[in-house]
């Protein structure tokens, strides 16, 4: 079973933050102004902070129920999380980063299963030519296609990303737009994407979540958001200038 | 033209780097190679020189093991009680080595605080070559562990969480992760601590004594040599400093050729 459920109450670093969502194989774009708390919703739901109240299932499987007393660890909770910049291991080539997950506790694969799984998991999203590098010697499209690889490898039930598009260059931005766009249909995989930028979501057909302040201001598809926005930042978001995509 | 101001600061500056030179100076210019290797044949140096690296290498081993995982912690949580831990290990710093030594004994001699349980178990730490362990970990400690808290507040929190939401449980992110990005910083903080250790003298003394062989370690044996032949004292000396002064070399150096060897590796 696919999907997740989201509605859960906590805080971190003197931000508040109420999130109700639900989505089934569709993406979410988490948006919202600076300090809304769309990095903490995903920090929340990835298991590094622990809500107050509430309750969270993905992909069919509770990972925390604050009434029963449920909190599956990070590891366990079946997300890809990809962090804003990235997230690489600087330490690690491309091909240890990928392979990285598979070898972990949870998931506890011999080195050459795992190196042979990356090395197609890089093939298949067009970057086994990096392989060999270490992460501070890749462009910023390059280093979000190794950080999706890495998170997909491991076949995670929701994905994470955290303002992917923000360290790329125009042409970089459209092609991994195109990519993201791609997995996520072929994977059924649903996904919550925070981003700035209107063409994002419109390029991964994303529902559309608008936070303010920690709270759900408003949700719906673009059309229902520009036919009836609830405030000056869904009204500006939605306005963007389209023609330059 | 440099003003009036300008130039008091430089004369004060130049004088302190000549009260620092000075001593440098002198022990360098004093080895004469003759010398030297009658110091270095003396029957007091090669035990000393052993003991003083057999136990340093321990010390270190030790300090390492215990204060990775407290500098980690310690880089991991903000509130009141790290703070307070942070000053219990910053003490042995600010502290006179000499009164480091007093404390030692009276925790662990044998009419200190432990000294009776330890006796029930027959062990006797004063004046024993675990004396001058302990003595280095006591001094030595805080400069890895406050290295090593550094360069962990330094990794990423988000590395850490990407490794976790992979698989890894904390421990290996720890170890995977936090450790070998923290890298270059916990061998900093270790090179200084050993450092510490090999020149420690006043805490030694006063838990361990001065007994060839046993606790009489480089520093102590210069003490000891001082009493006796001059040309001694001066050869463990030169040791000593030639140590300190490739160590030192070393830590500025290091990190260099790191990201030197890192860029070829990476090409």
């Amino acid at each position: 079973m696919s999907g997740f459920e989201i509605d859960i109450k906590g805080s971190a670093g003197g931000c508040e933050l109420a999130l109700q969502l639900t989505s089934n194989e569709r993406a979410v774009a988490l948006v919202g102004p600076n300090g809304a708390g769309k990095t903490t919703a995903l920090r929340l739901i990835a298991g590094a902070l622990q809500p107050r109240e509430g309750r969270l299932v993905i992909g069919g499987r509770v990972v925390f129920d604050g009434a029963k007393g449920v909190n599956l660890p990070p590891g366990q909770r079946g997300v890809g999380y990809v962090p804003q910049g990235s997230g690489l291991f600087p330490h690690l080539q491309v091909i240890e980063n990928v392979a990285f997950g598979l070898q972990t506790q949870v998931h506890g694969l011999k080195k050459s299963q795992a190196r042979d799984m990356a090395e197609a998991m890089l093939v298949d999203l067009g970057c086994s030519h990096l392989a060999k590098r270490l992460p501070d010697k890749l462009s910023g499209g390059e280093r979000q296609r190794v950080a999706l690889a890495r998170a997909l490898v491991v076949q995670p039930r929701l994905l994470l990303l955290d303002e992917p598009f923000s360290a790329m260059d125009v042409g970089a931005k459209r092609a991994f737009r195109a990519l993201l766009a791609d997995r996520l249909q072929r994977a059924q995989l649903p996904a919550i994407v925070v981003s700035h930028d209107v063409r994002d979501v419109l390029a991964v057909n994303a529902w559309v979540c608008v936070l303010e302040q920690g709270r759900v201001l408003q949700q719906g598809d673009m059309r229902v958001l520009r036919g009836a926005p609830a405030s000056e930042f869904v009204a500006e978001f939605c306005g963007a200038d389209l023609a330059s995509a | 033209m440099r003003s009036l101001g300008g130039q008091v600061g430089a004369g004060l500056g130049g004088l302190l780097l000549v009260v620092l030179g000075l001593p440098i100076l002198a022990l360098a210019i004093s080895a004469v190679p003759g010398d030297l290797w009658h110091g270095v044949q003396d029957p007091l140096f090669a035990p000393a020189l052993g003991l003083s690296l057999r136990t340093t290498a321990l010390s270190l081993v030790l300090i390492v093991l215990m204060g990775t995982p407290l500098a980690y912690w310690l880089a991991s949580r903000r509130h009141l009680g790290v703070q307070l831990v942070e000053v219990l290990i910053d003490l042995p710093i600010v502290m006179p080595p000499a009164v480091l030594g007093v404390s030692l004994l009276q925790a662990y001699g044998r009419r200190g605080l432990l000294g009776d349980a330890l006796a029930l178990f027959d062990i006797a730490l004063p004046f024993s070559t675990a004396a001058v362990v302990m003595a280095q970990v006591v001094v030595a400690a805080p400069f890895y562990v406050q290295a090593a808290a550094n360069a962990f507040r330094k990794v990423d929190g988000d590395l850490l969480l990407v490794a976790q939401t992979l698989g890894a449980s904390s421990t290996e992110a720890f170890l995977r992760v936090a450790v070998p990005v923290a890298l270059p910083g916990l061998a900093g903080g270790a090179a200084l601590a050993w450092a510490r250790s090999l020149g420690e003298f006043g805490a030694t003394l006063l838990f361990a004594g001065n007994l060839p062989g046993r606790t009489q370690t480089l520093p102590v044996a210069i003490y000891a040599a001082l009493e006796s032949d001059v040309q001694v004292a001066l050869a463990i000396s030169l040791v000593l400093g030639g140590i300190a002064i490739g160590l030192l070399f070393a830590l500025r150096v290091a990190p260099r050729l790191w990201r030197l060897r890192a860029v070829e590796v990476r090409g």
